[in-house]
């Protein structure tokens, strides 16, 4: 395969995990160019399937970049006022809709550390198996056990404010 | 298998990740355990609104313009591919700035003796820092790197150290603060307060940006200095 047919073929679904792991098209897009840069530079023959290691490139480079800006997302401003919101209200969850809610955890994962935040992602967004996360991110599968349920557990502790108790 | 140990499977019990038999454990226990099952129970709701999050639209154009900007970076760096030896080059006058500069800071007498007198400080880590803190026109060339918390934390706890011994790098910080025109090193907004690291590199102040970082690695691992500069261009403007 050509390098321009391998960007053909794997461009959407890498913008689609780099858009969830930023937060963005535009950083996506940049997150993916690296990657497919990188890719050109390993000089890698490409024989079968390079999802895998494109994956892994472009995964741990939005991991890289994503601690470089994780002091400016947690504390962005409208993270914190919508937390606010949630304290002042006696019963959150019965006057939120569903979509606001949905829309609400999308905004917790960006409080995630990277790894918890990528494997998060891959896992319980996008449904890997916990198998496959392995190959695309070059992590043991320990490692994203861990991971996974440390992510879990914040996001659960995030959320019990909104979570109903039956 | 006990109570406590249990709860750190429930995250992969709700998503069902467990084996059969941890399965069976788990599910005999929450039938006893309401703790265990109410926490079971909202891994689930958690797992549900996850699972809800919609795939942001791609559009086409953008993913045309994707590939057409992608193809046109890789012909550029083809044309400027700097021949090995061209980089380490750069590398090196890189390194020896800081160096210098770090040199010029750190008491030139036996920097390498009290740096290395602690086995988890090290000499780069001390260099980063003092790079950071002491060499504004480099500041944008560095500020982009994540410095790991806990290394800062050695490191400051390393100068409070030798400010009790000799008081010297009180002065030098002390300089280098005022050289940056303000008091204020980083700011760290908290969802309750912000609290600052800068200030005196005194025994309180030093005290004070340790039980910050502290406070800051809770939530992260590494920290990047990148608002120095902007707090810099702040204040210079
Ligand atoms: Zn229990």
């Amino acid at each position: 395969m050509e390098l321009h047919q391998v960007i053909q073929k794997y461009q959407r679904p890498m913008v689609a995990i780099a858009c969830r792991m930023l937060g963005n098209l535009e950083e996506a897009k940049d997150a993916v160019q690296e990657a497919f840069i990188r890719f050109w530079k390993s000089d890698t023959q490409i024989k079968g399937d390079p999802f895998s290691l494109l994956c892994r490139i472009l995964i741990n480079h939005c991991i890289d970049k994503l601690r470089k800006q994780t002091f400016r997302r947690f504390f962005s401003i409208t993270e914190i006022k919508d937390l606010d919101i949630m304290k002042s209200n006696e019963n959150p969850h019965k006057s939120l809709e569903n979509k606001q809610l949905v829309d609400h955890v999308e905004k917790l994962t960006t409080r995630l550390k990277p790894v918890q935040k990528a494997v998060f992602i891959l896992r319980d967004m996008q449904g890997y198996s916990i198998q496959e996360i392995s190959d695309l991110t070059g992590f043991p599968e320990n490692n994203i056990r861990v991971n996974l349920h440390l992510a879990r557990k914040n996001m659960r502790k995030w959320l019990q404010p909104i979570l109903k108790e039956d | 298998m006990r109570h406590h140990n249990i709860r750190k499977h429930l995250s992969a019990y709700a998503h069902q990740e467990c084996s059969k038999d941890e399965h069976n454990i788990i599910e005999n226990h929450i039938k006893t355990c309401i703790k265990c099952a109410l926490t079971v129970n909202e891994y689930q709701q958690v797992a549900n609104f996850s699972k809800q999050i919609p795939e942001r639209s791609i559009p086409s154009e953008f993913i045309d313009q994707l590939k057409r900007d992608t193809l046109k970076n890789i012909e550029i760096s083809k044309q400027k591919h700097y021949p090995p030896f061209r980089r380490l080059a750069f590398a090196g006058i890189f390194l020896l700035l800081i160096g210098t500069v770090t040199l010029h800071i750190v008491n030139p007498k036996t920097p390498v003796e009290y740096i290395s007198s602690s086995d988890t400080l090290k000499l780069d880590e001390m260099e980063h820092l003092a790079s950071i803190l002491c060499n504004k026109e480099n500041l944008i060339a560095i500020i982009d790197q994540p410095i790991p918390i806990h290394s800062l934390i050695v490191t400051l706890k390393q100068m409070k150290k030798l400010n009790q011994r000799h008081g010297q790098v009180n002065n030098m910080f002390e300089r280098i603060m005022h050289q940056i025109n303000g008091n204020v090193l980083q700011e760290f907004p908290t969802p309750l307060s912000s609290c600052k690291i800068g200030g005196k590199f005194d025994e309180s102040g030093l005290t004070q940006m340790i039980t910050c970082l502290r406070s800051y690695q809770r939530y992260n691992d590494t920290i990047t200095f990148r608002y120095i500069a902007s707090y810099y261009q702040k204040i210079r403007s």
